[in-house]
């Protein structure tokens, strides 16, 4: 297969997109994991309430997509905090076997209301339609929807307002302290159970985030979320546990790498090649490409 | 003493736990519908069930099913499935062993079907599955002969729509013509039948076409754009796109609208007949303008030939009653009620074995879905139905603001030829 300019240039662009998404699901899930040291395997079915919810308050309110991203994110991300105040937080400190199956109980608990609520009215899949659904870029060698770019454009505006929001104000600088040391930082008078809450708010609403992106660009189901969070869960690997820009270079480097992989090899290759990549980078660095909490 | 009035009260109250489903058994015959009530393939299992229930009543108000020299009515059970083969074993299990039903029919996919089938099979339970694959009646390992498995297919299968594939793409698509085709197929049983069907018919009949690149990607996926890219860069002709209603829609617009396949160039289609169902006129939008469809039971079309002469009352019924349109699966779950009745009432009986015997000689009229000839029987070795596919072109309707079809194959019941865009 000759591969000329302008594939070259779609296969990047795809993966792109698609690593845009891991990213923000990733950097959700290593932020909980590297503040509260708690892996929330249903952060994939929070990625499909967020999409489910932009869709029906787009169609409700009659506003555009992006706009309904952001009431999604808000609710997602209060859902966010109740899971954290009504479970987490309640099976703090016993066995780390009480959190997995909290988080199992939640993906199905989430992933069955959904699709309750969303099988009778979109039968197995539904899509979230934007206005530029038809403009596109001319780039030259090809056409890019103005979604793609929009999608990126938003992932990538996230990260850095995420990156200034922990790095640059009060209230990032304690998260970072409880992620970095807990009991010192409740010494130093962190009210660290907010810390908990925030960090289970801003996990939950780049879920949502995510999943709205996800729905704009592929149908999507009530059950769309599961594999995304393993690849989600596989990036944040392949990036380095509890390192936010591990996330984002991991989920870069997974889509790309995915995508890649299936125009050379086929779709049937596209989830087991970026675990192929993710074995051969623990091989050769256990610890992720970034130490945590980097 | 005390040990008889205990006797007595067990007895007493054996009689009134199994006094129900006894008058059941006697009364009514139970039709057991094993399809996707919950799971993602929830919605087109309602489809079959609102389509059963409507065949159910049709046949009781007529005044049920003769058995016997009495009337007897139909009781319609569903099963769910769970869209998981665990869920069909418990799904099936509810329906034998709990609802006792007479036959087993319905279902969406090959592989939650065959996971109930050796249970079916243990009680010798009649079964109608409706699911695409023909694994159901062309798998060996079944039984000795499987002429004499009690599994009847209602349903066009994968070699079907592969072979009616070639034949559309070389008899009206090409006109003859030689051309380069490009596959991107889901990477199933069925996926691999349809692909199968399809080779088989080119060396079968000589037709003059290239199969340049066979794409895969897995059930459930719904981001082709990298394969899309890869098939644009073969330049094909055409690109026959195979998959379940939401995937095809998905594969249709990244094709046109993100990867930017020329459609000028390349034609689109035939896509499955099993994505034949009114969201994919609404879902797939303007973008699939000029694209074709082969159909066993389409949504809107109502070609002026006998075969399809039930379509429009059919659809008319269903949008009274529900409110919406039919699917193909729905249709195939109606038809199948239908079948049942009739081979109990050849069967003169509720014994399983009879009603197994009946199907296999089994010769009506057909029903809603057309077949070759117009009568209905399932052929002696495989027990499958012999289909009346046709192919449509869709064209963008300004007055519903959607994509409508016109019938553009086979050349006795086109209404037009088809159109390159």
């Amino acid at each position: 297969m000759v591969l000329d300019s302008s594939s070259l240039l779609q296969i990047l662009i795809w993966g792109l997109v698609v690593g845009s998404i891991y990213m923000l699901l990733a950097t959700g899930l290593t932020l909980i994991f590297g503040v509260m040291k708690i892996v929330n395997f249903a952060q994939g079915e929070l990625m499909m309430w967020g999409a489910f919810l932009t869709f029906l308050l787009a169609r409700w309110l009659e506003v555009n997509p992006y706009a309904a991203l952001a009431g999604s994110a808000l609710l997602v991300g209060l859902a966010g905090v109740a899971i954290e105040r009504f479970g987490f937080s309640r099976i703090r400190g016993t066995a780390k076997i009480n959190e997995i199956f909290l988080s199992i109980a939640l993906i199905l608990v989430l992933q069955n209301t959904l699709a309750r609520v969303f099988v009778p009215y979109f039968r197995e899949y539904a899509q979230i339609r934007t206005p530029y659904a038809t403009e596109f870029f001319d780039l030259g060698v090809i056409n890019l929807r103005y979604d793609f770019v929009i999608l990126i454009g938003l992932a990538w505006a996230l990260m850095l307002g995420l990156g200034y929001f922990l790095y640059r104000t009060a209230v990032g600088r304690d998260l970072r302290a409880t992620s970095q040391n807990r009991s010192a930082a409740m010494l130093m008078g962190i009210d660290v159970r907010r810390v908990d809450m925030l960090c289970f708010c801003i996990g939950a609403a780049l879920a949502a985030v995510a999943g709205s992106l996800y729905g704009v660009i592929n149908p999507f189901s009530p059950y769309a979320g599961t594999i995304a969070a393993i690849k989600a869960f596989a990036v944040i690997i392949l990036g380095g546990l509890g390192s936010v820009t591990g996330a984002v270079v991991g989920g870069l480097l997974y889509g790309v790498v995915e995508s890649v992989a299936t125009f050379f090899l086929g779709g049937s290759w596209r989830d087991a090649i970026a675990f192929v990549l993710l074995i051969v980078v623990l091989m050769l660095r256990p610890e992720g490409i970034f130490k945590e909490g980097g | 003493m005390a040990n008889t009035r205990w006797f007595d009260l067990a007895m007493a109250l054996a009689m009134v736990v199994a006094a129900p489903a006894a008058l059941a058994q006697a009364g009514t015959v139970r039709l057991g519908l094993l399809t996707s009530m919950t799971g993602p393939a929830a919605g087109t299992g309602l489809d079959q069930q609102r389509a059963a229930t409507l065949a159910v009543e049709e046949i009781n108000a007529a005044g049920g099913v003769s058995v016997g020299g009495k009337k007897l009515k139909l009781e319609l059970v569903t099963g769910d499935d769970q869209t998981s083969r665990e869920g069909a074993v418990s799904g099936v299990t509810r329906l034998l062993v709990e609802d006792k039903v007479d036959v087993v029919f319905g279902g969406l996919g090959s592989a939650f079907g065959m996971a109930a089938l050796p249970l079916i099979r243990d009680r010798g339970v009649p079964y109608i599955p409706t699911p695409s694959t023909p694994l159901f009646t062309r798998t060996m390992e079944l039984g000795p002969d499987p002429t004499k498995s009690m599994v009847f297919h209602y349903q066009g299968t994968g070699l079907m729509y592969g072979a009616a594939t070639a034949d559309f793409i070389a008899q009206a698509l090409r006109r003859g013509e030689r051309a380069k085709v490009v596959w991107l197929y889901q990477d199933s049983p069925f996926g691999a039948e349809y692909v199968r069907g399809y080779s088989d018919r080119i060396k079968e009949r000589n037709l003059p076409l290239d199969t340049v690149a066979t794409e895969r990607f897995k059930v459930g996926e719904t981001d082709y754009r990298a394969q899309l890219t890869k098939i644009k860069a073969l330049a094909p002709d055409v690109l026959v796109p195979m998959g379940f209603r939401g995937e095809t829609v998905a594969m249709i617009q990244q094709a046109v609208l993100d990867v930017g396949l020329d459609r000028k160039k390349t034609a689109i289609g035939p896509v499955c007949a099993c994505a034949d169902d009114p969201l994919y006129y609404k879902d797939l939008g303007r973008v699939g303008e000029y694209t074709t469809i082969l159909s066993l039971y389409s949504t809107y079309a109502a070609p002026k030939n006998r075969l399809f002469a039930r379509w429009e009352p059919f659809r008319e019924l269903f949008v009274k009653r529900y409110g919406i349109l039919p699917g193909v699966m729905g249709v195939s779950a109606y038809d199948s009620v239908h079948i049942a009745a009739k081979a109990i009432e050849l069967a003169g009986s509720l014994d399983k074995a009879k009603i197994v015997d009946a199907l296999g000689r089994l010769e009506m009229d057909q029903q809603v879905l057309p077949v070759n000839g117009g009568k209905l029987r399932f052929d002696p070795k495989f027990r499958e139905v012999d289909f009346y596919l046709i192919a449509q072109q869709l064209l963008w309707d300004d007055k519903v603001k959607e994509l409508r079809p016109v019938v553009v194959w086979p050349h006795e019941v086109a209404e037009a030829k088809y159109r390159q865009p």
